[in-house]
């Protein structure tokens, strides 16, 4: 077995002695183990039998890391190059199916060339034009039926650029918002009466679930004052040197009543392009990286979503969309729901109301007649458009990765690994058999996700404290294609560098490596992610 | 037209140096990458900028001038205010990246459809005393279906014409100056965001200024710097492939929205502005938006066609017969596009392959180009 610590062979005699301990485990399987300080011991841990968990992330090094994260990540690089010097398959993220050489500002609104292929452009262009459109609260007019209560009247609201919107403080800004607010209890349950994704505005005369959010933003400062080893504060020589900030919200004047122990979290949108791809990852190979996982005595263990039904397939499918792994998949997927949730547009296979009984029993307290919400509303969204739209959706490229015949790329890639990135941040997957898009079956794509949730530490509750980890691909042109970098589950970092020192909980021990590497090396890590 | 002639007359010069070269060494210099997006961005992106917010400058005063006296032919000067500042609109949709996108101007001055019940709702509340107007409310409290082109539109014309002065309410005229005042504001933010707030004239500067709309760096630096530390363009042939891009999207709406969703759905209420009857002017003015940024307006030789001629002058014929095809084609329908979508049945089939053509055409120089 790989994971066993061969490249650690110092040695150890056993026991626990003042200079440190090896532990029994490793005692017993006759591992040439290290010894590891007693020191590195959180407290309250017992010695030779505290598990990886038990050890602070500062002293995971780098062949703690060797043996008990990477030592079943598949470390083979893909070629930059082919043999005729053409680019090779590392530069193919979305594999041959699915990659857009597009670089610039539109780099990802880009048809996969299997849409083109298969003369779907014409559909995709369509679909596109709905992403984009305003819905409005007029009955039987194109884009009609917003409403009663809605968060947003388009797609592209938050989704500038078809990425994702920035950070902000202002929760009602129309354009460039990106966050959903959720008001939920402490285990992250959605409060009664309230719909998940909090709804803040209303056509007239119906009432919105709340006013809106406010957001407040908070300094934090890490036990190392923000500053690298070497001295040098956490984001030098930017704007908000030595600063990370990380969001609060409350919300304003809410419809219904609030438990005592509520709270309100935001959550930011996430890419949609390249999802399709994502959506042909089999079920069964997530299990196999979850069961890769923990098999592994290290830190890092991805929670899988749940197993959800799928009307189309007619079983059950793993959850692996949105920040929970609350979607299993697209047809069903953020999207698809998406465009109907966050403008309460009917539309055959979602005849509800996207509302809550209480707020139908709050409008009719005040005499406000809601009749017509509780049946099922007539379709405002074709069926016939939503196909459109799906295949807009199912079909946007990821866009090529660049810059990978530079040393400092190649030498971030290298850090990449070494510090454990890619154990979470998986690089590689081969998509199944994918019937919803036959092109879209067997492709080698590169997205830097394991598709399950990590524990991010306390440092990073929000409704949970787990998240899905995101894909990567395609992050090295945000600034291009929405004018910013701000990432993270509620957009607390500004950058890669801000991104990589949010890393808690399971990943802490990668933030840890990353701040003990030198200047060079936290430049050359970021230039690789930049080159995805 | 201007413009064309300008660049016939770079073509003469062209042709007789290389007529006179056929006799000598050959001399021909070869398009510099550099110049071509310095001149797309000087002699085409930023005229258009300034041109649509010295429009808009002149809008904002004809409809403060029809709200303190409400005849029709103030209404008349205001809805040609408005007209002169759509086809600066219309003429930049082919550059529709960068600022438009990302500081989120493209959707609040030209979102569509409008919501017109709940704007009939917000008119209503203003005549009623229940909402005080002004630009502030617009800017701040009203969502992108209540702001822009077509919320003017809605409320200087009716049925494709100029409405009367004497339909008007208090509340539509408070609320016209409104719009017109952020519209204002969003054409020279526009502006700003390209130029850089630096090179603003002090009169532009200043309604930034009062508004508290603040942008950043200069987008034209950008673009004329690509490949430089500072750009977002990693490379000058990136910022090539996003003028092509930026071309190409606009070859397509026309031909899947613009035109192809009226053409097929034969529904009205699809015409984009149809309140006005202004559809079928947008659309050519869509293709001059292309023209311009492929031919380069006043570019003395330094266009997009000039490279794609060094490459295969065939290509370059193909792009600019195109781009003459589909305006004449588009040109050939019989307008209000709203009026008359059955007359034009078949024009619009062949308005449609003649936008799809041209899109296929700037694809095919593109990748001589920008691979």
């Amino acid at each position: 077995m790989l994971f066993l610590c061969l490249s650690c062979c110092g040695g150890g005699d056993g026991g626990l002695a003042s200079d440190g301990f090896v532990p029994k485990k490793a005692r017993d399987l006759k591992i040439g183990h290290p010894k590891i300080p007693l020191a590195a011991l959180k407290p309250g841990s017992s010695g030779e039998l505290a598990k990886f968990g038990d050890i602070r992330p500062e002293f995971v090094s780098f062949s703690c890391v060797a043996c008990h994260v990477n030592a079943t990540v598949d470390m083979r690089l893909p070629k930059t190059r082919n043999s005729d010097a053409s680019k090779g398959p590392a530069y193919y993220l979305g594999g041959e199916a699915g990659t857009t050489f597009t670089s610039n500002s539109k780099a990802f609104e880009q048809p996969a060339p299997a849409v083109v292929e298969a003369g779907l452009e014409s559909d995709f262009k369509q679909g596109e034009a709905i992403f984009e459109g305003n819905f409005v609260s007029d009955k039987g007019v194109p884009f009609g039926g917003l409403g009663p209560t809605y968060m947003k009247t388009s797609c592209i609201a938050c989704h500038p650029g078809y990425g994702r919107a920035r950070r902000t403080d202002n929760f009602d800004l129309e354009y460039g918002n990106g966050y959903i607010a959720t008001v939920h209890r402490p285990d992250g349950s959605v409060v009664e009466g309230y719909t998940e994704m909090l709804q803040t505005k209303s056509v007239k005369p119906y009432l919105p679930y709340a006013k809106g959010v406010k957001i407040t933003w908070h300094k934090f400062v890490d036990k190392y004052g923000n500053r690298y080893p070497d001295g040098s504060l956490y984001n030098s020589g930017r704007a908000g040197e030595g600063e990370l900030v990380y969001p609060s919200a409350e919300i304003i004047e809410p419809l219904l009543p609030l438990p005592k122990d509520y709270k309100v979290s935001i959550e930011s949108t996430i890419g949609i392009y390249g999802t399709g791809l994502l959506d042909a990852i089999p079920d069964e190979a997530i299990l196999a990286e979850y069961r890769r996982q923990h098999a592994l005595a290290g830190p890092v263990k991805g929670i899988h979503g749940n197993w959800i039904y799928d009307h189309k397939s007619k079983r059950k499918r793993l959850g692996k969309f949105t920040w929970h792994c609350s979607r299993a998949t697209l047809d069903d997927g953020p999207g698809s729901n998406g465009i109907y949730n966050t403008t309460n547009v009917a539309r055959a296979d979602r005849s509800e109301l996207y509302g809550t009984r209480q707020w139908l029993e709050k409008h009719e307290s005040l005499g406000i007649d809601v009749s017509e919400f509780k049946r099922a509303q007539a379709p405002e969204f074709s069926m016939e458009d939503f196909e459109k739209f799906m295949v807009w959706h199912r079909g946007l490229a990821v866009p090529a990765a660049r810059n990978l015949d530079r040393p400092e790329v190649l030498a971030g890639r290298e850090t990449f690994y070494k510090i454990g990135c890619a154990s979470c941040h998986k690089p590689e997957w081969t998509t199944g058999e994918y019937a919803p898009f036959k092109p879209y079956s067997g492709q080698i794509i590169r997205p830097y996700t394991d598709l399950l949730m990590h524990d991010m530490g306390e440092e990073n509750r929000g409704r949970f404290r787990t998240y899905r980890t995101p894909p990567l691909w395609g992050r090295g042109l945000m600034r291009k294609t929405a004018g910013h970098s701000d990432m993270f589950h509620d957009l607390r970092a500004r950058n890669f560098e801000e991104a990589i020192l949010w890393h808690f909980g399971e990943a802490e021990f990668a933030r840890e490596l990353f701040r003990n590497l030198t200047q060079r090396e936290r430049g050359e890590l970021i230039d690789f992610l930049k080159s995805l | 037209m201007k413009r064309k002639s300008a660049y016939k007359e770079i073509c003469k010069l062209t042709f007789a140096a290389a007529a006179i070269g056929a006799f000598s060494a050959p001399a021909v210099e070869a398009v510099e990458i550099k110049d071509v997006l310095d001149s797309y961005v000087e002699a085409t992106v930023l005229p258009t900028y300034s041109q649509m917010s010295d429009s808009a400058i002149e809008f904002n005063k004809a409809v403060a001038k029809l709200k303190e006296s409400a005849s029709d032919e103030n209404l008349a000067k205001a809805a040609a205010a408005w007209s002169k500042v759509r086809t600066s609109w219309e003429r930049s949709e082919a550059f529709l990246f960068g600022p438009a996108v990302f500081a989120s101007l493209d959707p609040n001055l030209d979102s569509w459809p409008l919501d017109q019940s709940q704007l009939d709702g917000l008119i209503k509340a203003i005549n009623e005393g229940r909402v005080a107007i002004d630009a502030g409310y617009v800017r701040g409290g009203l969502g992108a279906a209540f702001r822009g082109f077509h919320a003017a539109e809605y409320l200087l014309f009716r049925e494709g014409k100029v409405r009367k002065a004497a339909e008007m309410s208090k509340g539509e005229l408070e609320y016209l100056a409104a719009l017109a005042q952020v519209l204002t504001e969003d054409c020279v933010a526009l502006e700003s965001w390209w130029k850089g707030a630096d090179k603003l004239s002090e009169g532009k500067s200043k309604i930034l200024e009062e508004a508290e709309i603040e942008t950043g760096g200069s987008y034209a630096s950008e673009m004329k710097n690509a490949g430089k530390v500072g750009s977002r363009y990693g490379s000058q042939k990136e910022a090539l492939s996003e003028i092509f891009d930026g071309c190409i999207d606009i070859a397509d709406e026309l031909a899947e929205s613009k035109l192809g969703t009226p053409a097929k759905t034969q529904n009205p209420l699809e015409c984009e502005s149809r309140h006005s009857g202004t559809s079928l002017i947008d659309a050519v003015d869509n293709l001059i938006s292309i023209r311009n940024s492929y031919e380069g307006a006043n570019s003395e030789g330094a266009s997009l066609s000039a490279l794609v001629a060094e490459k295969s002058k065939e290509a370059d014929g193909r792009v600019r017969a195109s781009i003459d095809g589909a305006i004449k084609s588009v040109e050939s329908l019989k307008a209000p596009m709203f009026k008359n979508l059955k007359e034009n049945e078949e024009g619009f089939k062949v308005a449609i392959a003649a936008c799809e053509k041209l899109s296929e055409a700037l694809g095919k120089a593109k990748e001589l180009v920008c691979e």
